[in-house]
């Protein structure tokens, strides 16, 4: 190998590695975790700090089995240190294995950065951060507990990353659906994504219920209220007007029904990115193999061109010299 | 202190656009003087030696461009129709570009003498460049949702994703096209 081709290597795998050299400072971005993830380099005791931030876990509305409910988790003096990004979980225990609130029979219905997974990543600008979660509690009454916890590094590039974990778990006893309780049905899928410049229209299904109203806001915007169109038997359909501009609508329903008026929780619907299920091994195999076939392309039309002064001539020619060449016409 | 993934794409992507961007001026001047459009006969070999050069920069700064994106893409690995076709653009640009290299380092400044080999090469070279500069563009279009390339309406959710077999040919093409020019280019030597 001469030496050119040395420093040419040396030089592509400089570059290559640096942007291998830590973790993950730019977050991964919002996914289904488990401590597992969240241990790996933060909940490392040789190499992690506690974060300083205070973490709150709290319910923000009834559980019944298998209907909707909020809990919220506030992240606090955030002051004390300067962060990029903070990352926050949503679990069920801390054993850093199997513990998402899919693995103890919850669903994520929605959480108020536009998405339906457990951890969720964000760049907070005041001194405490607040992120709602809608969930659906398994079909069978009973006593869980749920844990928050996040990770972070410092906005001083130290390297050092951060743990933090709240300090109580919060206990949630969901409790068996009375009867006559206006309520949606469990079966019911509710949206949580769409595209931009799309509205959502999709048929809600009640049980117990008599009328559904239904409010939408942008986050922490103007309320607007408008009355469910019954399309059957306990069918109702709802329609949430479309954004043109990334962003996340919230709504949720009133249901009255046997004098009994219930309000869901608020729910997310999000048009945040064009994020899409790829293959990414595919993705990489496909990006290769463009890369091959230009090369190829353009190396293949050389063979098909008049190979005359391949051929006969291959020295080289300056072209500031291309007078004489051509017979010493001037311009 | 080593800078964060984002950082380090924009000082690859900067270096990319500006490295590539002065390479496809050049290969037009050059196509230019070729063609004895616009004569100028004492810049021309310095056109191509420009146009080679930036090009080669270009080339090794793409890498670091490529990962660092992927480190500092949203999400596990590349989830956005936007970043898959950047994906595409950036490594059939690579692809073209280091034929490009290839043909000039086998052909030499000759390859501006004849006409329709000149005019394939700017082409082929402007084409690298062009391919390039449109996924500097999607990054813009991604990141701050509007792009130079808006008033084009590009179809920003569409994404070509073909299957193992698809690419597979697609790479036994580009290697039998790569061998055959390996062969007949020691033919000639011989």
């Amino acid at each position: 190998m001469n030496s050119s081709l040395k420093t040419l290597v040396l030089f592509v795998s400089l570059l290559c590695i640096s942007s291998f050299s830590q973790a993950n400072p730019g977050g991964v971005g919002p996914s289904t975790q488990d401590m597992q993830c969240g241990g790996a380099c933060h909940g490392d005791a040789d190499l992690n700090a506690t974060s300083p931030f205070t973490i709150q876990l709290q319910q923000t509305s009834t559980a019944y089995a298998g209907l909707p409910m909020s809990m919220n988790v506030e992240v606090s003096n955030l002051d004390q240190m300067q962060i990029d990004v903070l990352g926050v979980f949503l679990l069920t225990d801390t054993t850093g294995f199997e513990d998402t609130p899919e693995d103890d029979g919850w669903a994520i219905v929605s959480n108020s950065e536009g998405g339906d997974e457990n951890y969720v990543e964000a760049q907070p600008t005041s001194s405490s951060f607040d992120i709602a979660w809608v969930l659906k509690p398994p079909s069978e009454p009973g006593t869980f507990t749920f844990f928050a916890s996040i990770h972070h590094g410092s906005a001083d590039q130290s390297g050092t990353p951060y743990f933090g974990i709240s300090n109580q778990p919060l206990t949630i006893e969901v409790l068996p659906v009375p009867e006559n309780l206006p309520r949606i049905d469990p079966e019911t899928v509710l949206p949580s994504q769409r595209n931009n410049g799309e509205q959502s229209t999709f048929t809600l299904s009640t049980l117990e219920v008599e009328t559904v109203s239904v409010e939408w806001r942008l986050q922490e915007g103007e309320v607007h209220i408008f009355n469910a169109t019954n399309i059957g038997e306990q069918q109702w359909e709802v329609t949430i007007p479309a954004t043109l501009t990334p962003s996340i609508v919230e709504w949720r329903v009133t249901l009255e029904g046997n004098d009994i008026v219930q309000t869901s929780p608020w729910l997310q619907i999000s048009s945040l990115s064009d994020s899409v299920d790829i293959d990414n091994s595919m993705l990489y195999l496909q990006s290769f193999a463009l890369l091959v076939f230009s090369c190829g392309f353009y190396l293949g039309i050389t063979i098909l061109l008049p190979s005359k002064s391949i051929n006969e001539d291959k020295r080289f020619i300056p072209i500031d010299d291309m007078d004489e060449y051509n017979g010493g016409e001037e311009a | 202190m080593i800078p964060s993934p984002p950082t380090l794409h924009v000082v690859g992507t900067e270096m990319v656009v500006g490295s590539f961007a002065l390479s496809g001026a050049c290969f037009l001047l050059a196509l230019l003087g070729s063609l004895q459009i616009w004569k100028f006969h004492t810049l021309q070999k310095k056109v191509d030696t420009i146009a080679h050069g930036a090009l080669v920069f270009g080339l090794l700064a793409t890498p670091l461009a490529i990962l660092s994106g992927i480190q500092s893409s949203p999400g596990d690995g590349i989830q956005s129709t936007i970043l898959a076709t950047k994906m595409f653009l950036a490594m059939s640009g690579v692809g073209l570009a280091l034929a490009v290299l290839i043909v000039r380092m086998k052909q030499g400044t000759e390859i501006w003498n004849q006409t329709f080999a000149s005019v394939a090469h700017a082409m082929f070279g402007m084409t690298a460049v062009g391919m390039m500069l449109l996924t500097a563009s999607l990054g813009g279009r991604f990141s701050r949702g509007e792009s130079l390339l808006d008033f084009a309406h590009l179809p920003y959710d569409t994404l070509f994703l073909a299957p193992g077999w698809f690419s597979a040919v697609l790479l036994l093409i580009g290697l039998a096209n790569i061998a055959l020019y390996i062969r007949r280019d020691s033919a000639i030597e011989h």
